[in-house]
């Protein structure tokens, strides 16, 4: 498959057309027929598919193309590799293109920072390729222009800015790694020596610590504070994978990485830790000295609690063992000192597990006049002020300040992929092409350089910053395809096109030298002083796991993706410790306003165990001014409560009841186990009866001819990210179906990620349980279906039938997983709506009043086989990826063939740590689980 | 035959004692539709009835139009107040069927006065319940897949699915009662015939009596059919339920998955079918001056098939908490303990109040003679009955195995109404077959008067 | 039962008979002999309802097998299979290696049409076609009942003939549907190849849903 160019494809042209069913169109025959022909097929399919089959329907078209199909024939699938941007840092991926679609973001496997493995986020950008309402044409003062007028506009300018060598002309960009974003802003400050540029992110600074990066495959410890190293970080998929590849290694044993987390609010990297100590930020300092005065080998300075100071004999113990190499990472909303601990902590005993990575993002860039402050300060006497792909109008501490300040200016110009609050405060918005349908470059963490290519024909008009800064300093336009090539010339050199080719296929170029920057090798123990305990509570504010800094808010995938801690959907809350609201006399749901200084916001509060008394948690994102119907004013906007100075902590804040209450849209209610066997836990070297031990039945034992599909999810290595739920949206069109419904408890994610609270309330420990279809061998549903809309199929999967369904929701009912999920109302996406063009077209779309599950995703089953039966061989191991199976980052999820005693899955059955859920019941799952570990040295208490 | 007769005879005083004849008590029942002038309280129930029957009209409209998600169910709540209703109606239905094949099989007279009414309670009740099976599918225009018939596509029903027994024991059940009542209306027709003041009236009731003359012929023919429709409905009593309590017992979940289900749903039923039997009769005799002949005793009597059915349904009730704990189960056991004292256990302690302590009331004889008393047992009764299905359904659902997904269920106005609107449906019904059809039996009631007159 | 009979008696001196004329509501032996009758003409009209629709529903007209659909250029398959001997995959390339059987381009028709009776008016279309650089629009002929998965590929990997489904085109002057392609059908022949031979659904994959509805 060329990957050279972008998929020719064309604009999509959406009016339904009387047709035959969606099948028949999607897969009968499709040679030949243009893309707008079959997504009109596509789309009236649906229009039809309500229908009784009773009317005779016309016989419609087949095509004889003009020309005959040559190289643009379009292929069933195809595969591109390309790079999702997560905050200027590339993370590889491969996006899946259907019949000239793109329908799916794939990790990339050649990728560092991918492995194959996409976080929930990243993938998806899929959708928001195909959001209605991202931005598709340049605005002027909020009205409808085009890229001419802006032209025009321009020009004039451009005239005055070349006399005056670029004075009083003030740019505002996010912090990028894309050598041709970075080029064309140096070009430009050449060119106008006395143009300004600054540089914004809402987001943690995740270059604060230089060119430090941990290795942890080599280190025996990890000490995390208030770090969300495994999920919020530019190489979290990495840092994860190497995590649970050294855990796995040892189930058996109590040695292997262990891990410490330090933090004030539960997140998904502390949970994973053997011990976890959650403490407000003012006892932190309390607890790093007398850790300090531990490796000093001093005496032990007293006024810990017992809690605290059991952690820190067990963290030095461990630190201190012979040649265990201990790493400390530090969150970027720690304070520095913090992090400086940590660099004296790591110079001690974690030098052969740290890394030097090149700075690449353009952070620390000599060019750039300094952040949003300056910005702000600049403005006051610019003439030309613009923010390229920035929204500081919303996402940041000064938001009300920057949309006054650039409303003062004469000539204001904002780009970005929707007329968002910033776009609102500027004359000029022009609209910045998706990275899936336009050319860009982009650099990992770690250094690796990824060229982006467009998978589409841009949907819209929109145009890629790159070009939009060339554009402003010549005045002329230059195709990104060519800008980019411009760059990657003077990197490759010789042979360039050949190297250029490489570097599309695999998707990755080698990263140059890093240089350790130039810190003073030795690190002193700093002495941190204790904050004095704060009044009131500490309130902090976080980037939503979801949604970030906000940028995500009409992306309704992550809307509707539940938080990992609270399952929330469509908002966020007031996360608190259950002492503190049983101090206030708050329940969840109270609707609270939160104060800090002068600043407040109104949300509903959330008891949420695990988090540290003394303290408060609320997440960026929500409450948005400017956004489209998914994403306006969800929840409250935090940014209220950010302080300037410290942007990410604020002391001294306030919780009061209003005495009104709000209603979740929460997708789990209960997070007890209620002392059943559901997630289970067991010692190291420790054995479960076997999966396949007899269970006592009077039913005959499932033949299992051919191939036995079956699946098993390592309750060990999920630390419940939710990307395979994403995986899943996105594989099988499953559709949103908005907060209203999800407070009815009418989600539809096919697969779940069940989670409980194990332990007392504040040390709490959440465990993850994915429960997807358990395509049980005496499948309940089946037996109560009185059509038999659900059956089970030779290979033991328990087929749905979606076309036979008439809603009786009996299987639901008898259905102990709770694994089916029904179309209460009509959810499906408009036929004529931009997002059904990204609808994987082998899958049928269901219409209301229709039972659907997880169906280990059959359409790849069968592609696979028929693949394999052609070839006249057998299907191999792993050849065969469930969608959540692929997507996941510490692949828990293996999928395979039982009736293969060598296959993966078979193997995993055999674990002595397997089990299936609830087998007592007797339904046979096909897929089991592999127990948790607890590696916690006996004696101690379960961390 | 006379003997047996004499033994099972229960001492309702034949009202010929009374100084009944034959000709007043047939001026007495056939008046009543045969009146020109209409009486107040038929018009305001009738009334009352049509807006029921039009709000159900709405419902369904607006069913249709948005699907099943205008109800509250949800995952895990996939049934609702579909299922309740239909579960409950059902249950009314039982009595009437009841009163007239296996009392008339067991040659209680007393049934005459009381059977002709009942058996049409039991088909509009049946007709309420049938209702919603087709309500409750997602997409109700396939409810035609239930059916095994030759399609193209080459497959059948799921037979294994207690959802198509269901099909066939209610319509089955719906067929034979309406047959065993239409058999039982052609002599009465006849006589209206004969009786008619009016030639509308004449031709009415000559059509619907299909040319009953009222010869020993017919006497014959019609005898033997009436008692073999008897002998064939008997056994659909039982069977209704029964295997409407499979489609509960033949699931897994704790709360349903239970054996004792069958007998205790037949229980159930012809205990709510006799409450709403009283909960009818006993204003209609007084509103139509029928004390003669539905008496005091009359209502006794029913009152005792009350009491014992109750005590069938207390059994069921302590036998599943029994299981749950003799068995140890886990799930099961919470199941127990969440319906006492679970979200809903206002609703399930209430279901104790209603079923299981107000028919003890009746214990006394006084009240059991009662009329006041009697009914407002029997409301009660009707009450609690559906409050127990809506237990039974609900709490059983909105926790079963796996915590995570967990859920409630709140009902949307939308489900009151389709309740309502049938309940409505019910009463238009009824009041419309007072208006036009014998609400007695005459050719029976004249049989057992004359067995008196008889020297 | 004594009681029943009791009522003849009763009838007779009934009170108060409206007019002794009606005394039957006009309901004479022949009036209640014809009432019966159109009683029994009611159910056999229900019958012959419920048959008819179920003929319908098998009939041509409803599946339209042998009907030739007008197309924009009269194309008989007779001429072009049996008398120019063309192989099926000389015009639908891609049927054995993907789902789809695939349509001829214009260009191919041209290969022989830009000379054989390319003066004949019927071929208008194919050279405007072929001028205007548009899609030429055929009648679609064979269609499957909904939300199928169909893939001709592997029906031909499995040794299906063409002619299994659509009949001998051969013989087709202009090309009609030659079985009704039913579920049915498709279950006939599913079924009676599978390896295990028994048939029972979950038993063979021919038979799995999944086959062919995901």
């Amino acid at each position: 498959m060329s990957s050279l160019n972008p998929v020719h494809s064309s604009p999509p042209d959406r009016a339904p057309r009387a047709t035959d069913e969606f099948a028949a169109g999607a897969s009968v025959w499709r040679d030949g027929i243009e893309r707008r022909d079959f997504l009109k097929l596509m789309g009236a399919s649906l229009l039809l598919a309500g229908l009784p089959a009773c009317t005779r329907r016309p016989p419609d078209a087949l095509v004889s193309r003009a020309d005959p199909p040559g190289a643009d024939a379009i292929p069933e699938l195809q595969w591109y590799a390309t790079a999702v941007p997560w905050h200027g840092y590339a993370r590889g991926a491969l996006v899946r293109i259907a019949r000239g679609r793109p329908i799916l973001l794939e990790g990339n496997p050649d990728h560092p920072e991918s492995r194959g493995a996409l976080d929930a986020v990243s993938q998806a950008m899929i959708l928001s390729l195909y959001d209605p309402e991202r931005s598709g044409s340049p605005r002027q003062r909020d009205a409808a222009a085009d890229w001419d007028a802006f032209t025009a506009a321009w020009s004039a300018q451009h005239t005055a800015m070349s006399e005056r060598r670029g004075a009083r002309l003030a740019i505002l960009t996010e912090p990028t790694t894309s050598p041709t974003l970075i080029r064309e802003i140096h070009a430009l400050l050449e060119e106008w020596p006395e143009a300004r540029w600054f540089q914004h992110s809402a987001m943690p600074e995740y270059e604060r610590n230089g060119s430090v990066d941990v290795d942890l495959s080599q280190a025996d410890v990890l000490f995390t504070i208030g770090s969300d190293l495994f999920y919020q970080h530019p190489s979290a998929i990495r840092h994860v994978a190497d995590f649970t590849r050294r855990r796995a290694a040892t189930v058996d044993k109590h040695s292997g990485l262990r891990m410490h987390a330090l933090e004030a609010t539960p997140t998904l990297t502390g949970m994973r830790a053997d011990r976890r100590l959650a403490v407000a930020p003012d006892r932190q300092a309390a607890v790093l000295n007398s850790l300090t005065t531990f490796f000093r080998g001093e005496p032990q300075t007293t006024g810990l609690s017992s809690r605290e100071s059991e952690f820190v004999r067990r963290l030095a113990g461990d630190v201190r063992k012979t040649h265990a190499v201990a790493v400390c990472v530090v969150g970027e909303e720690m304070p520095a000192e913090i992090q400086s601990w940590a660099n004296a902590f790591n110079a001690q005993f974690g030098a052969t597990a740290l890394r030097t990575r090149p700075i690449l993002r353009s952070d620390s860039d000599p060019a750039c006049h300094g952040g949003l402050a300056e910005f702000l300060d600049a403005l006051a006497s610019a003439e030309v002020a613009i923010v390229l792909g920035a929204n500081p109008a919303y996402a940041s501490p000064r938001a009300a300040a920057t949309t006054e300040a650039l409303k003062k200016v004469p000539f204001t110009v904002h780009a970005g992929e929707s007329a968002d609050e910033t776009a609102g405060a500027s004359i000029w918005h022009l609209p910045e092409a998706h990275f899936l349908e336009s050319w860009s470059d982009l650099r990992a963490y770690s250094g690796e350089a990824t060229i982006l290519q467009p998978a589409t024909r841009p949907l819209h008009e929109g145009r890629s910053l790159a070009e939009i800064v060339h554009f402003l300093r010549t005045g002329a336009w230059q195709s990104a395809y060519e800008l980019v090539r411009t760059t990657w010339r003077s990197f490759l050199g010789s042979a360039f096109e050949m190297e250029w080719n490489r570097a599309l296929q695999r998707g990755v170029l080698a990263a140059p030298t890093a240089r350790p920057d130039s810190k003073s090798p030795d690190f002193p123990w700093p002495v941190l002083a204790g904050r004095a305990p704060a009044t009131g509570l500490v309130v902090l504010i976080r980037a939503d796991l979801n949604l970030h800094d906000g940028r995500w808010a009409n992306n309704a995938w992550l809307q509707e993706l539940p938080r990992p801690f609270t399952a929330l959907t469509w908002e966020n809350a007031v996360l608190m410790a259950a002492t503190d609201a049983r101090e206030r006399g708050l329940k969840s749901g109270d609707l609270v306003a939160c104060q800090a200084g002068d600043a407040g916001i109104e949300g509903p509060v959330w008891i949420l165990p695990g988090q540290a008394p003394g303290c408060v948690t609320v997440h960026l994102g929500g409450g948005r001014a400017r956004a489209g119907h998914v994403g306006l004013a969800r929840g409250f906007n935090a940014y209220a409560l950010q302080d300037p100075v410290s942007p990410w902590t604020r002391a001294g804040g306030s919780v009061r009841a209003t005495g009104r209450r709000q209603e979740f849209a929460s997708t789990q209610r209960h997070f007890q186990m209620e002392g059943r066997d559901l997630v289970r836990e067991i010692r190291p070297g420790q054995t479960l009866r076997s999966v396949d031990a007899a269970q006592p039945t009077l039913l005959p034992a499932w033949p299992r001819e051919g191939y036995a599909w079956a699946m098993s999810i390592d309750l060990d290595a999920c630390f419940g990210c939710n990307a395979c739920i994403v995986a899943c949206q996105a594989e099988n069109n499953i559709p949103v179906v908005g907060r209203d419904q999800v407070i009815r408890e009418r989600e539809m994610h096919w697969i779940r990620v069940d989670r409980y609270f194990t332990g007392e309330a504040e040390n709490a420990r959440l465990v993850h349980q994915p429960v997807p279809c358990m395509q049980c061998e005496n499948a309940p549903c089946e037996l109560v279906c009185p059509v038999g809309a659900t059956v089970h199929s030779s290979e033991g999967l328990n087929d749905m039938v979606y076309n036979r369904c008439v809603g009786t929701r009996y299987c639901a009912n008898n259905c102990p997983y709770k694994v089916r999920r029904f179309n209460f109302l009509d959810y499906r996406m408009p036929a004529d709506s931009l997002p059904y063009l990204g609808a994987n077209p082998v899958v049928s779309i269901r219409e209301r009043g229709v039972m659907e599950k997880c169906t280990y995703c059959v359409q790849r089953i069968d592609a696979g086989r028929s693949a394999a039966e052609r070839a006249g061989r057998r299907v191999r191991d792993g050849e065969i990826q469930t969608a959540c199976q692929q997507a996941c980052p510490v692949g828990a999820i293996v999928f395979g063939d039982l009736s293969d005693p060598a296959s993966n899955v078979s193997r995993r059955r055999r674990d002595p740590r397997s089990y299936a859920l609830l087998e007592e019941l007797g339904t046979r799952p096909r897929t089991t689980y592999l127990a948790r570990v607890n590696r916690e040295p006996p004696g101690g208490e379960g961390a | 035959m006379i003997e047996g007769n004499a033994i099972l005879q229960t001492d309702v005083p034949n009202p010929a004692r009374a100084g009944l004849t034959g000709p007043a008590m047939t001026r007495t029942v056939a008046d009543i539709p045969l009146a020109h002038r209409l009486p107040r309280f038929w018009w305001v129930a009738f009334v009352a009835g049509g807006m029921g029957v039009l709000l159900l009209f709405v419902a369904i409209g607006w069913l249709f139009l948005r699907g099943v998600g205008v109800w509250g169910i949800n995952r895990p709540v996939a049934w609702g107040f579909a299922i309740v209703n239909f579960v409950w109606w059902i249950g009314i239905g039982h009595a009437g069927t009841f009163i007239s094949a296996i009392l008339l099989l067991l040659y209680q007279d007393w049934r005459t006065s009381i059977s002709r009414f009942t058996e049409a309670m039991t088909l509009f009740a049946v007709a309420c319940a049938g209702i919603y099976p087709i309500l409750h599918l997602g997409r109700p225009q396939f409810l035609y897949w239930l059916l095994p018939y030759p399609d193209t596509m080459g497959v059948w029903p799921q037979f294994r699915s207690p959802l198509v027994w269901d099909v066939f024991a209610v319509s089955t059940y719906a067929t034979v009662s309406l047959l065993f009542w239409y058999i039982g209306l052609l002599p009465d027709l006849a006589t209206m015939r004969r009786l008619a003041r009016t030639r509308w009236q004449a031709r009415l009731y000559g059509l619907m009596s299909l040319g009953w003359r009222g010869d020993a012929v017919h006497w014959a023919d019609y005898e033997r059919l009436y008692r073999t429709l008897a002998g064939l409905a008997a056994p659909l009593v039982v069977s209704v339920h029964s295997i409407v309590g499979l489609d509960f017992a033949v699931a897994l979940l704790p709360g349903w998955h239970s054996t004792i289900f069958p007998p205790y749903f037949v229980g159930g039923a012809i205990f709510s079918g006799f409450s709403m039997v009283l909960t009818l009769v006993i204003p209609l005799r007084r509103w139509y001056h029928l004390e003669a002949l539905i008496t005091t005793r009359h209502l006794e009597l029913m009152a005792k098939v009350l009491m014992v059915t109750g005590w069938v349904v207390i059994y069921g009730y302590f036998s599943e908490f029994y299981e749950a704990w003799r068995a140890g189960n886990i799930f099961d056991r919470y199941m127990a303990v969440n319906r006492a004292v679970g979200p809903y256990a206002p609703w399930f302690w209430l279901l104790i109040a209603c079923n299981v302590l107000s028919p003890q009331v009746l214990w006394r004889r006084r009240w059991r003679c009662n009329p006041a008393v009697l009914f407002a047992v029997a409301l009660a009764v009707n009450a609690g009955m559906w409050i127990e299905r809506f237990v039974i359904v609900i709490t059983s659902l909105h926790r079963d195995f796996i915590p995570a997904a967990w859920g409630m269920f709140t009902p949307t106005r939308w489900d009151i109404a389709t309740l309502a609107g049938t309940i409505g449906l019910f009463v238009a019904l009824l009041f419309l077959f007072l208006r036009f059809v014998p609400a007695i039996s005459m050719s029976e009631m004249r049989g057992w008067l004359t067995r008196e007159e008889r020297p | 039962m004594a009681g029943l009979t009791g009522c003849t008696t009763m009838s007779e001196k009934s009170p108060r008979s409206p007019s002794s004329r009606s005394g039957d509501g006009g309901f004479g032996p022949r009036t209640t002999q014809g009432v019966r009758l159109a009683l029994l003409g009611v159910v056999l009209a229900a019958g012959a309802a419920g048959v008819s629709t179920f003929a319908y529903f098998q009939s041509p007209y409803w599946n339209r097998v042998g009907v030739a659909s007008s197309q924009p250029i009269p194309f008989s398959h007779r001429h072009h299979v049996s008398e120019v001997h063309l192989d099926c995959r000389f015009c639908h390339a891609t049927a054995e290696t993907s789902p789809a059987a695939g349509m001829p381009s214009v260009t191919t028709c041209l290969t022989c049409h830009s000379q054989l009776f390319a003066r004949e008016a019927m071929f208008i279309p194919l050279q405007q076609s072929a001028r205007t650089r548009t899609p030429l629009l055929w009648a679609k002929v064979n269609t499957l009942p909904d939300h199928v998965i169909f893939d001709h590929s592997i029906h031909l990997a499995r040794g299906l003939a063409c002619a299994a489904c659509h009949g001998d085109v051969g013989s087709m002057a202009l090309t009609a549907k030659a079985r009704a392609l039913t579920m049915r059908q498709c279950l006939d022949c599913h079924r009676s190849s599978s390896p295990s031979g028994h048939t029972a659904p979950g038993t063979n994959l021919l038979t799995n849903c999944s086959t062919c509805h995901h």
